[in-house]
């Protein structure tokens, strides 16, 4: 909680609860970063980044989903808690 | 679709420049829009990192493995990481740096914690410091992948499979030389 005013770059975003959210931008910057070193037609960029954030994502999206089954279903089943 | 990039092999200049500053590199070498876009990608990365951490997320000192990856950003992330040791902790009773506490403020004079004032930036915690941390060190990751290509630049494939653009590469030498050797034989007749 904020008890004085919010100064940008000095004090860290109230983002506690929403912090998943920043997926999105990352994804998008790496994204950028990464395949403006890749094209070979700088006309393709756009196209690229926006398919690449696309896939980067829901693979963690999907990765997240996979680990969240896996210990809370899979586990209980593989490594039962002692009686 | 342009031909590959033909200007392949070592540019100390570009690599040079590129450890300087994100996407400078790649200005060097005159490829002014992958220059642009390499800067927002990295800068975009280190500088989000510190939004949403707070500087506290650029920390040689109490955070070093994470300075490591940062630091790969370039001078900028030592620049940062001088401002928030030099500026902005204070100093201890035994003389050591640490970040201010909530009801402390920084006499500018001495570097002091002085009782009483307005901390000079806030700690950040939990996620917004891990994510603060991770974004920044993102940004000095992909940061070398550019530096690399800056000063080793190769053929750039544009990420299709590699049997594809052969295949289109010898199936137009094929048709070429098809043509040519029909040309020959229909002149030759």
């Amino acid at each position: 909680m904020f008890t004085l005013a919010y100064r940008p770059f000095l004090d860290p975003l109230p983002l506690q609860d929403l912090w998943f959210v920043l997926l999105i931008p990352v994804s998008l910057l790496v994204s950028l970063a990464y395949k403006a070193v890749r094209v070979q037609d700088m006309k393709q960029l756009h196209r690229q980044v926006i398919a690449m954030t696309i896939q980067v994502t829901l693979g963690m999206v999907l990765l997240g989903a996979l680990v969240f089954v896996t210990i809370t279903y899979l586990l209980p089943i593989i490594a039962p808690k002692p009686s | 679709m342009p031909p590959p990039n033909d200007d392949v092999g070592f540019h100390p200049a570009a690599l040079l420049a590129a450890c300087v500053f994100p996407g400078a590199g790649h200005l060097v070498r005159g490829e002014k829009s992958r220059a642009a876009a390499v800067c927002v990608g990295v800068m975009g990365l280190f500088l989000g990192g510190m939004l949403v951490g707070g500087i506290d997320a650029i920390d040689s000192k109490e955070d070093r493995p994470w300075f490591y990856a940062q630091a790969l950003v370039g001078p900028v992330a030592f620049g940062v990481d001088w401002y928030h040791q030099n500026k902005l902790k204070v100093i201890d009773e035994n003389g050591k740096l640490r970040s201010a506490n909530p009801d402390e403020g920084r006499d500018p004079a001495t570097g002091k914690a002085v009782k009483g004032g307005t901390p000079p930036k806030s700690m950040s915690v939990g996620r917004v410091n891990e994510l603060g941390m991770l974004m920044a060190g993102l940004g000095g990751m992909v940061n070398l992948i550019v530096i690399l290509d800056a000063g080793f630049p190769s053929k750039r494939t544009d990420g299709a499979p590699a049997n594809k653009k052969t295949g289109n590469v010898l199936e137009s030498v094929v048709i070429e030389a098809a043509v040519n050797t029909a040309m020959a034989g229909k002149g030759g007749t």
